[in-house]
C-alpha cells in the first residue's frame, strides 16, 4: 500500500517534470544570436582593459565558440570583429586576418570596415623587420 | 418631431466635440517618413556624449546598446572595435568622434547609419542606507548618405537598490571577466539595460525591425500578432 501511495507519487512528479520541461519548450529565448558574455567581454575590452589581459579575454572567448557551436547559436554581430581587435592587440596578425575574415563573411555589412581594418593589419605587419 | 431632431442633433454635437477633444490630447504618432524613405541595413555606434560626472558610465553604456539593436535586425560594428580605430586616427574622446563627418564614416566602414547617443545622467545618489541609481540616455539615428535624421529615441531608468537586479551579473557565464564587472560599483550597467527598452522598444515610437529579423517588413503591431 505505501509503496502503492510512493508510485503514485513519483508518477505525479514525472508528470509534474514533464509538464514544466513542456513548458520550457514552448518559451525558448527569442534571441537572434547567442549572446554569452559578448557584452560583459566588451565592457571589459572600454571600460577597464587592464583588469583582465588581453589573453585571458581571448581565451575566454575561445570558450564561447566552442558554447556557441555547441548550441548551434548564430554569433552577434561584430563578435568575430572583437576577437580580431584582441588578436590584433596581441601581436597575431595571423588569426586577426582570419576572423575579420569570418566577419564579412558572417556579414557582408562587414566587408568596408573589415577590408579598412585588413589593409591597416597587412600594414603593421610589413612594417616589422 | 421638431423636438426629437434637435435633440439628435445636440447629441451628435456634443460627440463630435467629445472626439476632436480625443483627437486634441492624443500624443501625434512618430514620424517614420525619412526612416522609410531609406530604411538602414548597418549601425555604427558611437561612444555616447557624457552631459554625467560619471568616469564610467560612457563605456559602460556603450558594452549595453549592441545587443537591444542587433536583435532589432540590425548589423551592429563592434563597438570597442570602432572606438579603439577612431582614437587611433586622431579621435582621443566621444566629442570628437560625434564630429566626423558622415561621408567620412561612410568611406571608412561602409555604415548606411551612425546611431549617435547622449548619456544624460548615469550612477546612484546614495540617501542614508538606500541607494537610487539612474540612467538616463537619448539617441539620434542619423543616414550616413543623406544626413537626415531617421529615427530617435529617450530612455530614463530609476531603480532602487536591493530589488535583485544584482544577481543577473553574477549569473552570466564569463567567470573571470564576470567578476571584473561588480553591480556595486556599477550599478549603471544593468539600469542601462532597461533604459535601453524604453529607448528602442516604446510602443508607437520603437525602432523599427531591421533585416535580420523575421518580423522585417512587418509594423510592430502585426508582429505581435504573429503566431
Amino acid at each position: 500500500m505505501a509503496g502503492r501511495e510512493v508510485r503514485r507519487f513519483g508518477n505525479a512528479l514525472a508528470g509534474a517534470a514533464l509538464a514544466l520541461g513542456l513548458a520550457g519548450c514552448a518559451t525558448p529565448p527569442h534571441t537572434l544570436y547567442g549572446w554569452g558574455s559578448y557584452e560583459d567581454i566588451v565592457y571589459v575590452a572600454a571600460v577597464k582593459p587592464d583588469a583582465v589581459t588581453a589573453e585571458a579575454q581571448i581565451e575566454q572567448m575561445q570558450k564561447e565558440r566552442e558554447i556557441l557551436r555547441s548550441k548551434n547559436q548564430r554569433f552577434p554581430p561584430g563578435w568575430h570583429g572583437h576577437l580580431a581587435y584582441l588578436y590584433a592587440r596581441t601581436g597575431q596578425p595571423g588569426p586577426a586576418h582570419d576572423e575579420l575574415v569570418a566577419e564579412k563573411a558572417a556579414f557582408p555589412e562587414a566587408t568596408v570596415f573589415c577590408d579598412t581594418l585588413l589593409a591597416n593589419l597587412a600594414g603593421k605587419t610589413e612594417k616589422k623587420p | 418631431m421638431m423636438r426629437t431632431t434637435r435633440t439628435v442633433a445636440l447629441v451628435l454635437l456634443a460627440l463630435g466635440a467629445a472626439l476632436l477633444a480625443g483627437c486634441a490630447t492624443a500624443p501625434p504618432p512618430y514620424d517614420y517618413g525619412n526612416f522609410r524613405e531609406s530604411p538602414p541595413r548597418s549601425i555604427l555606434i558611437l561612444p555616447p556624449l557624457d552631459e554625467t560626472t560619471s568616469v564610467v558610465g560612457p563605456y559602460s553604456y556603450l558594452a549595453t546598446v549592441t545587443r537591444p539593436v542587433a536583435e532589432r535586425g540590425y548589423y551592429v560594428f563592434p563597438v570597442a572595435v570602432v572606438d579603439q580605430f577612431l582614437k587611433e586616427n586622431g579621435m582621443p574622446t566621444p566629442g570628437e568622434m560625434h564630429q566626423v563627418p558622415l561621408d567620412r564614416i561612410r568611406a571608412v566602414t561602409g555604415a548606411d547609419a551612425v546611431l549617435y547617443p547622449v548619456l544624460h545622467e548615469y550612477g546612484s545618489k546614495y540617501v542614508v542606507l538606500s541607494a537610487t541609481t539612474t540612467v538616463d540616455v537619448s539617441v539620434r539615428l542619423v543616414d550616413t548618405r543623406s544626413g537626415k535624421l531617421l529615427w530617435e529615441g529617450h530612455g530614463r531608468v530609476s531603480q532602487g537598490s536591493g530589488n535583485g537586479n544584482q544577481g543577473l551579473v553574477g549569473a552570466l557565464v564569463g567567470a573571470l571577466v564576470t567578476q571584473i564587472i561588480n553591480s556595486k560599483t556599477d550599478p549603471g550597467y544593468q539600469a542601462s539595460r532597461m533604459a535601453n527598452a524604453q529607448v528602442f522598444l516604446t510602443p508607437g515610437r520603437e525602432l523599427p525591425f531591421g533585416p535580420y529579423s523575421p518580423d522585417f517588413g512587418h509594423s510592430p503591431s502585426q508582429a505581435h500578432a504573429r503566431p
